[in-house]
């Protein structure tokens, strides 16, 4: 699981930490930059999928011609603090019980042919360097010869004495997922950078949307897509097993009026396209066309929180889900449910969820360990960055949060305030 | 220094007071202040800006962390509107700096005065 990314002169952060909890909430006054941690995220989970910089950055169409991944959002040199050579990203996770910290350096590049090049690249596996671009001690891979090529150290193996092989990447694309068809690795440092590339190409981004989850879906098409397509077929899959169908069905009836006894899924006789059908006790039914946009996208956060998974690379994995405004189409009443399928479902491990939300109503509610991970993102006045800080760290916010509410905190604009107040803005101007 | 301005209603006023106490600090050499007014979406008005529970609120709020505390109210032509903010000063005040300002009549005046208007 993702425990912390760091983010140094990307987008509008300066050099900035995110602490991630098994669910973590952003928020903070539009334009803040949430999305941008977003973007970051993406970053990484392009890393994860095997892409080169000007893919990730710029977007990918696979072999077919159809588009396989969609460009970070601005224009491509703006991934890149305004007037700075590049970026830095840093991501620690946990995995196998072991703390892990990837780490890439981008810089913007003027050659005609690319627009970014990787200069820095670093994984540490517990207490294994598994490779380094600029390993601590002094040596010749530090210089970094020439713009066509990474250098990297490959941390030594039991059979080394002191250092590992010197081996030579491209620097378009992250070494990451150019290690891995490289003859002089060990095995054992690609299995440990195998799990770290699946931990990242296990991240999801999902931003359901209510006219595609209605649409009838193809028998068998169990992965969940990133907009909801793919929902009736989904959720027929989680339905196969009746201690998930109860579970499922339960949660809908909490949210909404209907009394649910049963999710159908009846085939169309002619396009053999498949859509789920509410069945209630009273035997009426109601079919996904009538669904409501926030029922429809309820449903999209159980079917990926319960279920939904089945194409990740890697089932030992923490799926990571990012949500935009996880409350949207939600009624104030009713975050509280959502609230207890979110964190309930990432408490029992192997699974996270990372979300913004400009919900007062859903920040008045979260549990003692969501507050932990509450993170405010906000741009400082008369600077270009923005800053991103733990709220349980701000000044007395437990105390205040206890005798006010986080929900009076936030509406106040009081984590923004303390901010502007607490941090020093000229020297981070500089 | 960090200065609180606290309005009967951020809404509008927050265009005059920001400015105004901004250049007003930079006139006293304090160019490194930081002028924050109170957007507490729940003070709606004079007479819930003059509340005890609401001023302690926001007072709670910002303590340990505020130099000043400013209440800037209208004066609405009401004669017993200064009697009522003494008393809040003497409320909040001993314990902090803590100013309760009337604005004549209305805290556009402010603004006014800080205009060269034209002469017909």
């Amino acid at each position: 699981m993702i425990t912390s990314l760091r983010l140094v002169d990307f987008k509008n952060f300066a050099d900035e930490n995110l602490r991630v909890g098994p669910f973590t909430v952003i928020v903070g006054t539009n334009a803040s930059g949430k999305s941008n941690v977003r973007d970051a995220l993406r970053f990484l989970h392009g890393i994860g999928r095997g892409y080169a910089l000007a893919e990730i950055i710029g977007g990918k169409c696979g072999a077919g011609g159809q588009v396989e991944w969609a460009p970070i959002r601005g224009a491509a040199g703006e991934v890149v603090r305004f007037g700075q050579p590049g970026f830095f990203l840093e991501v620690e996770l946990t995995l196998n019980e072991s703390k892990v910290v990837y780490s890439i350096r981008v810089k913007r590049d003027e050659g005609e042919q690319t627009l970014f090049r990787v200069t820095g690249e670093q994984l540490k596996f517990g207490r294994d360097d598994i490779y380094s671009s600029h390993p601590d001690t002094p040596e010749p891979v530090c210089a970094q010869g020439d713009c066509a090529h990474l250098l990297l150290r490959m941390g030594k193996t039991g059979q080394q004495r002191k250092l590992g092989p010197r081996v030579v990447f491209r620097p378009d694309q992250p070494a990451l997922t150019q290690i891995m068809e490289h003859r002089n690795v060990a095995r054992s440092h690609k299995d440990k950078i195998q799990l770290v590339i699946n931990a990242l190409a296990s991240i999801r981004f999902l931003d359901p949307s209510p006219d595609l989850m209605r649409k009838p879906t193809f028998p068998e098409q169990t992965v969940l897509g990133d907009r909801g397509e793919n929902l009736s077929t989904v959720l027929q899959e989680i339905c196969k097993n009746p201690k998930r169908a109860a579970v499922l069905y339960e949660w809908v009836c909490a949210l909404t009026p209907m009394d649910v006894e049963k999710l159908n899924f009846p085939r169309d006789p002619i396009t053999g396209l498949v859509q789920f059908v509410v069945g209630e006790s009273n035997k009426r039914e109601v079919s996904a066309f009538s669904a409501s946009d926030g029922t429809l996208r309820f449903l999209a956060i159980l079917a990926a929180l319960l279920g939904g998974h089945s194409a990740l690379p890697d089932k030992e994995v923490t799926r990571l889900y990012v949500f935009e405004e996880i409350n949207h189409g939600i009624h104030s009443s009713r975050l509280s449910l959502l609230l207890d399928l979110v964190e309930g479902q990432t408490a029992k491990g192997g699974l996270q969820v990372i979300t913004t939300t400009h919900s007062s109503n859903l920040l008045a509610m979260i549990g003692d360990d969501t507050f932990q991970n509450t993170s405010v993102v906000s741009r400082l006045s008369d600077t270009d960055a923005a800053v991103i800080r733990p709220v349980c760290d701000l000044h007395r916010s437990n105390e205040l949060r206890q005798s006010q509410g986080l929900d009076r905190l936030h509406t106040s604009g009081w984590m923004e305030d303390i901010l502007v107040f607490t941090e020093n803005d000229g020297e981070r101007a500089k | 220094m960090k200065l609180l301005v606290i309005p009967e209603d951020f809404r509008n006023d927050q265009y005059i007071l920001k400015p105004l106490f901004e250049r007003l600090l930079r006139t006293m050499g304090r160019r490194t202040a930081k002028v924050i007014v109170c957007q507490d979406p729940l003070l709606h008005g004079v007479e819930d800006a003059m509340k005890s529970e609401s001023i302690a609120k926001i007072v709670e709020r910002y303590d340990g962390m505020t130099d000043i505390f400013v209440l800037c109210v209208d004066r609405d032509g009401r004669h017993g509107r200064r009697d009522r903010l003494n008393a809040i000063d003497g409320e909040f005040g001993p314990e902090r700096n803590f100013l309760a300002e009337n604005a004549w009549e209305e805290l556009e005046t402010w603004a006014l005065a800080g205009l060269e208007l034209p002469y017909d």
